[in-house]
């Protein structure tokens, strides 16, 4: 049969959207080639089938390949797809059966020698392909992020004649089942925070509400040590939050450790961060900082020095809990229902309000660094608390909040 | 803290942050005295109205947390107190 058609999926956003892979092979000089909005990784897939093909102990093909990937008008990236055009050009060439083909998917990226790589996105993939009934085909290293969506049917692959076998019957693959691990949460915590009542009352109050609390004090005072505990408690206080979060890790390309499903991300930017680093941006526009810590705390510390165009754009996401990126030839949303904490000094020597030293800041320069954080993103801020100096006692006692939290945690 | 998270869910499917609209007015309606102190409040500290339901979801959550039905004086003046920096 000269023709044969393999499912796989395109990654745009937050979306996965089905593929065909059409392979013909006509008479005609010995030749491949890849249309359907194709980009470069994509359009360099031909080689690396042509080689994985040939060292797997198959025979390529010499006739005239043509490989189309549907639907024409959607961009399709990355090496997702040579193991689908891999499998076509197999199964065109009657290497391969082909009435399984209608009934499982593919994803991967293949080295020269055969091998299955790890493609980006994969988990968003996986969900759709479970929501349409099929089986999904992805590469071993990426199998781990598949145990998120238990539904579906996935079987990981190391080479691709594991995949030729297990279409053939001969040696089916085994099907993932993954347990996924409870692991306990490691990381600062509210008992590790010493002083600082009124503080950590703010923090608990918060942390029930999802909004967003600010500290302000004199330097020195670890505003920053008690925003950095959020997340410690966090993933004990909602659970089940783990796909939608997982799906956005897994398409940021800083891939997602499956071992921390259950906690609820804690991002920490340095205020050297960009407007689109922290939204999320490029081309095509990936997920920023917000939308890593979705389901989680986007930690700000020293508030006032991030830029104020980059703060302001913080506005609309924590209104909607998401954030719509528009580019000419791309539009995204991705989901950004973040926790904010935010830590600052009240004046640039981060003396004011200590009432132990001088504040050495005019009332002018006090105001100019107040001044850089905006109305309306303060406006924003339900639980803004002045952080006092640590009595040097209190810097050896525990913290009863934390007891308490541990208490429901292990009731 | 989960007790106080958990009733929250129960009663309208979400934690207080995700309240919007009529389901905001209706779990988060405030007793007499606390409507006046959040009136003056708005009043003399020049609140927005955005300020304003997000103050009525914080005094929600500290009558969560204390356990109480209805939302008090003592939860909204807690709540405004934590606007410290509107203050200044």
């Amino acid at each position: 049969m000269p023709l044969a058609i393999v499912l796989s999926r395109a990654q745009t956003g937050m979306e996965s959207r089905e593929v065909a892979v059409e392979v013909d092979l006509a008479p005609g000089l010995p030749s491949l080639s890849i249309v359907g909005l194709a980009e470069t990784a994509v359009k360099e897939s031909k080689d690396r089938v042509r080689s994985a093909i040939h060292n797997a102990g198959f025979e390529f093909p010499t006739r005239r390949i043509t490989v189309n990937l549907a639907p024409a008008d959607l961009p399709k990236e990355g090496g997702r797809f040579d193991l689908p055009i891999a499998i076509g050009i197999l199964a065109a060439s009657g290497q391969l059966p082909v009435d399984v083909l209608s009934r499982v998917e593919f994803l991967g990226e293949l080295a020269l020698g055969g091998d299955l790589r790890g493609v980006s996105g994969v988990l968003p993939s996986v969900v759709a392909a479970a929501q349409k009934s099929r089986a999904i085909i992805v590469p071993e290293d990426d199998g781990h992020q598949a145990a998120l969506a238990p539904s579906a049917r996935v079987y990981p692959a190391s080479h691709l004649l594991e995949v030729t076998a297990h279409l053939a019957g001969t040696e089916p693959l085994p099907r993932l089942v993954t347990e996924l691990p409870d692991v306990p949460h490691e990381g600062p915590d509210l008992a590790d925070v010493r002083g600082q009542h009124l503080a950590k009352r703010a923090l608990g109050d918060r942390r029930r509400r999802r909004t967003s609390p600010a500290d302000g004090g004199a330097s020195g005072h670890r505003q920053d040590h008690a925003g950095a505990a959020p997340a410690g408690t966090a993933a004990a206080a909602r659970r089940g939050s783990g796909p939608e979060t997982a799906s956005v890790w897994s398409l940021a390309g800083s891939g997602f450790d499956v071992a921390r499903w259950r906690q609820r991300p804690f991002r920490s930017p340095h205020h050297g961060i960009s407007a689109a680093a922290l939204v999320g941006g490029g081309s095509p526009p990936k997920p920023g900082e917000i939308s890593l810590a979705h389901n989680g705390v986007l930690f700000l510390d020293e508030l006032p020095e991030f830029g104020p165009r980059v703060l302001d754009q913080l506005r609309e996401p924590l209104e909607t809990g998401e954030v719509h990126i528009s580019r000419v030839a791309h539009q995204r949303r991705y989901p950004a229902r973040f926790q904010l904490v935010a830590a600052m000094n009240l004046c640039r020597c981060g003396r004011l309000g200590d009432p132990r030293g001088e504040c050495r800041c005019s009332p002018e320069q006090v105001r100019k660094y107040q001044e850089r954080i905006s109305g309306p993103l303060l406006d924003r801020i339900d639980i803004q608390v002045h952080v006092k100096p640590v009595p040097h006692a209190s810097l050896t006692a525990a913290g009863e909040l934390a007891r308490r939290v541990h208490r429901y945690d292990s009731g | 803290m989960i007790a106080a998270r958990t009733l929250q869910v129960e009663r309208r499917g979400s934690c207080n942050a995700e309240l919007g609209g009529r389901p905001l007015e209706r779990v988060c309606a405030a007793g007499a005295d606390a409507g006046r102190m959040l009136a003056a409040a708005m009043e003399r500290m020049a609140l927005s109205a955005r300020a304003y339901h997000r103050i009525l979801r914080v005094a929600r959550t500290i009558a969560d947390l204390a356990g109480c039905e209805g939302i008090g004086a003592e939860h909204v003046a807690e709540a405004i107190q934590f606007r410290a920096l509107d203050c200044t």
